[in-house]
């Protein structure tokens, strides 16, 4: 810096030392500033961003904790309504025992023989048990005769019945003569919830 | 006119060095308050970052817990049998869906007139596909080639064939068909739609 009025240079050391008062105090202050910026500010920054990581981390460590919660429950549900499903169908789909699963072939079928003229031979029944299975089978297998018509809307109506009676198998026999009745060889099955004491 | 400064202590710009002055003081102050407030917003950042990690990580320990709690009440024993008797049901219902009445309606549709049927059998393949077994007697190998056509043809049934044949002492032709059938899921009417036995 130069002096006023045509002087030459006034030396630093003489304008540091009039202001050393003003002076002393700022260089002290940009010191501890520049101080905490760099060993207390930027340290701060890095361990938030840590924190930020190990945070985001955790969330998605929830997130995955909630979806196994959420399938687990899926699953829980799945096999209540399926369960609660099955007692339907077991219950009211179903007959409830080998008397009743009879009741529903061997009479409700000769009831519905007679009623389509389709005549009623013979019957035999078998009760089985199905392996790993909480059901049981009553295979019944009925030899009918009557016409071709007759016996086709006796299958309808059958078919169509509210009893739960599965058509497995069916024979279609011509008579001897052009007259003669078709014979039907016909295996139905129902199945009924076995008893706990197997029985 | 003398223009030499004699002065052993000239005079400077005072106003230059006090301007200088209060420029660096701004910054000192500015970089004291921005110090400040970083320090208090990432402690408050940090403390609420802590707060949060704390928090998910003890509701994902919990929720954890909980989803093993569940899988520990649901045994795998149980889920399985419940499956197997669902499987068996559908496929019982599936069964008992089975329209014997659209079956015969297809066979009058398709039947030549040489040809009878004399047996039918559903069956569940290993795929869940229903095979029907159809045992049949004709007059001709002929005849049972055109039934197997025109099974074909009407739709329903795919990759038909005789897998057995017979000639009987009366001259017939006892054949063991089979074929996949894909049945439509109204249920017909119970009223033929001609043709013959």
């Amino acid at each position: 810096m130069r002096a006023l009025y045509g002087g030459g240079p006034v030396p630093l050391g003489r304008i540091l030392a009039e202001h050393r008062r003003t002076l002393v105090p700022l260089a002290v202050v940009l010191v501890v500033g520049a101080g905490l910026l760099a060993f207390v500010v930027m340290p701060m920054r890095a361990s938030v961003t840590l924190a930020e990581r190990r945070a985001s981390q955790a969330d998605a460590a929830l997130a995955a904790a909630e979806g196994e919660v959420k399938a687990a429950e899926g699953t829980r549900a799945g096999k209540e309504r399926a369960a609660a499903d099955l007692q339907k169908f077991y219950a009211d789909v179903l007959p409830a025992d080998v008397a009743a699963a009879r009741r529903i072939t061997h009479l409700k079928l000769a009831q519905l023989a007679r009623e389509h003229g389709v005549r009623y031979e013979r019957m035999s029944a078998i009760p089985e048990s199905i392996r790993g299975s909480a059901l049981e089978r009553l295979r019944v297998t009925f030899m009918l005769s009557g016409d071709y018509e007759d016996i086709r809307s006796f299958i309808y109506d059958l078919e169509t019945a509210p009893e739960f009676v599965v058509i497995d198998n069916m024979v279609l026999s011509e008579g001897g003569t052009q007259q003669a009745p078709l014979t039907l060889d016909l295996q139905v099955s129902t199945y009924y919830r076995a008893r706990p004491d197997g029985r | 006119m003398l223009r030499a400064n004699l002065s052993t202590r000239p005079f400077y710009n005072e106003r230059l060095v006090r301007l200088a002055l209060v420029l660096v003081g701004a910054i000192a102050v500015a970089l004291t308050v921005y110090d400040v407030s970083q320090i208090v917003a990432l402690t408050r950042r940090s403390t609420e970052l802590a707060a949060r990690t704390a928090a998910a990580e003890t509701r994902a320990r919990a929720l954890r817990e909980q989803g093993r709690d569940i899988r520990q009440a649901l045994s795998s024993s149980d889920v399985e049998a419940v499956r197997a008797a669902a499987v068996e049901a559908n496929a019982l219902i599936e069964r008992r869906a089975f329209s014997w009445t659209e079956l015969f309606n297809r066979f009058e549709e398709t039947l030549p007139a040489d040809v009878r049927v004399i047996a039918v059998q559903p069956q569940v393949d290993q795929e869940g596909r229903l095979l029907v077994v159809i045992t049949t007697m004709a007059r001709r190998v002929e005849d049972v080639d055109a039934f197997i056509g025109r099974l074909e043809e009407a739709g329903g049934f795919s990759g038909v064939l005789s897998r057995q044949e017979e000639t009987q002492d009366d001259g017939t032709l006892r054949s063991v068909i089979q074929g996949y059938y894909a049945a439509t899921s109204s249920r017909p009417s119970s009223e033929s739609t001609g043709g013959g036995r």
